[in-house]
């Protein structure tokens, strides 16, 4: 190799190295916590965003930050299932889907702390609604097509591998 | 199941709403009322829900009313009570096999209803901003001339214009009333007996579409034409006596800046007798719910006067139901926003004062003003006799 070849690759090797660093620096600690507790809609740290999906360290960090102030979480449906699922609990919460036009999400639980919130991962997707009042114990979501979020996370409440938040 | 396919229009002050349908929804464990594009229950769902439970008032209009349905609006409004009268009608006509329709061009009977009402279904009187309420449901009553309109317009101030102006409305066949004093009555004027089987529906041209023996065999029910409007959005203007204003926006987080005032020393300075203000309070034993829905009448406690245009301050404990508001003869009351925003729609009590009952979400710090002034008709001979007078009060934690 000639010595302007070698030149050249050692050129072209720095800068994937240096191409390289962004994608490598995880989001901060307090990042992490901001991107948590987010109202759900709210605008974004696409960085924070971009390592959530692209770093399985920085999304393992995150989960655990966000199953530490849960209310309740489950990494993973509970009971075994070989189809989609209609029902499963998380914590001492039971969410139930009620088939339908449009599909309803029932979440009952105990009265003394109801969550706020939810998300749901499933893979590197995630998706945060903000639950109603309770009314008697229980919250209900209509899990509308019309409306992508809570679609999506009727769909993704139906997969045993998605983990749930309560928040 | 030869229903017919009837368009309900709830008609809030900030336009009207469709009712896009109401489908008993086994395995959920409550009724609940939904808007189109939220997938969150409306704020007055939980109403909805104990008027539907089963023994309510509306498990007794028959049919699967019993069991909990999904009620879905084309949109949202936070609070008031005037949905309750159309979405009573609506599981009444549900039961009779009759279905829904969001678009006037499909209806067979385009039904205007508002108002609120009470445990037997009785339509509470009160001011409903039926004209307001008109006015902006006039486009989409527009948009189907030929369909037969019926209304149900409860008592209140503006009842008589309200109906004048629905009868202007153009349109093939003259508006129907229906009679305002019960949703059973109201229904007995738009379905038939249970002897006399529903003729088929009648797509447009006919005569009012639904069957009339009921009404015929009873001849009681003057069915006048359907023009209920409920009124939901905000008036510009302080409203006299009942402003029934359920989407006055969210609830005035005006703050009580002056309720810091320690225990009140009422100076019995002269107490303007143009107004009277009263605290409504549940009795012992009873609950503000139960006085709202009329089961148990509330006790009235007067507010004392701190001086010069001052109430007293009133907290907020758990058994203020809500305040009642009464002129002198020759007066007319103009309540502050910051109240009405607060309470529900007003109602007429016995001694003509108004009935403001506090909403859930309206038990916050506020200030508002009364203002009372002369009415039109009474400035000749009110002379000296009554000024206008104004009062501040203050609801405090």
């Amino acid at each position: 190799m000639s010595e302007d070849a070698r030149l050249l690759a050692e050129i072209h090797a720095a800068r994937v190295l240096t191409r390289a660093r962004p994608s490598a620096a995880r989001p901060s600690h307090a990042a992490l916590w901001a991107h948590a507790n987010r109202e759900p809609g709210a605008p974004v740290d696409l960085a924070v965003v971009r390592a959530l999906r692209s770093d399985p360290e920085a999304a393992r960090r995150y989960r655990t930050l966000l199953g530490a102030q849960a209310v309740a979480h489950a990494l993973l449906a509970a009971a075994a299932s070989d189809g989609a699922l209609t029902r499963r609990r998380v914590g001492p919460f039971e969410l139930e889907i009620l088939e339908g036009t449009p599909p309803l999400l029932i979440l009952r639980g105990p009265d003394a702390r109801m969550p706020r919130r939810i998300e749901a991962w499933l893979g590197d997707e995630a998706v945060r609604l903000d639950l109603g009042e309770p009314v008697d114990g229980t919250i209900l979501l209509a899990l509308d097509p019309a409306v992508a979020e809570a679609d999506r996370l009727g769909q993704m409440l139906r997969d045993p591998a998605c983990a749930v938040f309560l928040l | 199941m030869s229903g017919l396919s009837i368009l309900v229009v709830i008609p809030t002050t900030r336009g009207p709403l469709r009712l896009r349908s109401l489908s008993p929804r086994p395995g959920l464990p409550a009724p609940a009322a939904f808007a189109d594009r939220d997938y969150r229950p409306l704020p007055w769902s939980a109403d909805y829900a104990r008027l539907c439970a089963p023994g309510g008032p509306v498990a007794r209009l028959g049919g699967a009313a019993e069991s909990p349905h999904e009620l879905r609006l084309s949109g949202s409004f936070d609070a008031g009570r005037s949905w309750e009268v159309p979405v009573c009608l609506a599981h009444g006509l549900a039961a009779h096999g009759h279905r829904f329709v969001a678009e006037p061009a499909q209806a067979d009977l385009i039904l205007w209803a508002t108002g609120a009402v009470d445990r037997d279904l009785a339509v509470l009187p009160g001011d409903y901003a039926l004209l307001d309420k008109i006015e902006r449901s006039r486009d989409l009553l527009a948009e189907a001339p030929d369909v037969p309109l019926a209304a149900l317009l409860p008592e209140g101030p503006e009842r008589a214009e309200a109906e004048t102006a629905l009868r202007a409305l153009v349109r093939t066949r003259a508006p129907r009333i229906l009679p305002a004093a019960d949703v059973p009555a109201a229904l007995d004027a738009l379905t038939p007996p249970k002897g006399a089987d529903g003729p088929a529906p009648r797509r447009s041209g006919g005569r009012f579409a639904l069957p009339a023996g009921a009404a015929a065999a009873a001849g009681l029910v003057g069915l006048v034409g359907l023009v209920g409007f409920i009124a939901l959005g905000s008036r510009p203007a302080p409203v006299i006596g009942a402003a029934y204003d359920p989407a006055a926006g969210p609830a005035s987080a005006a703050p009580a800046r002056e309720a810091e005032t320690a225990p009140p020393s009422p100076p019995a300075a002269k107490k303007p007798a143009a107004i009277r203000v009263e605290e409504l309070r549940a009795p012992p034993g009873s609950s503000c719910r139960r006085v709202a829905f009329g089961a148990d009448p509330p006790e009235r406690r007067p507010v004392e006067s701190e001086g010069g245009e001052r109430l007293a301050p009133t907290r907020l404990v758990p058994e203020l139901c809500g305040l009642a508001i009464g002129a002198a003869p020759g007066l007319r009351l103009e309540i502050g926003p910051e109240l009405r925003a607060a309470a529900l729609p007003p109602i007429r009590l016995a001694d003509g004062a108004q009935g403001f009952f506090l909403r859930e979400g309206g038990r916050q710090n506020l200030v508002y003003a009364v203002h009372a002034l002369p009415e039109i008709k009474a400035l000749p001979e009110a002379g000296a006799a009554l000024p206008d007078e104004r009062l501040v009060h203050a609801l405090t934690r």
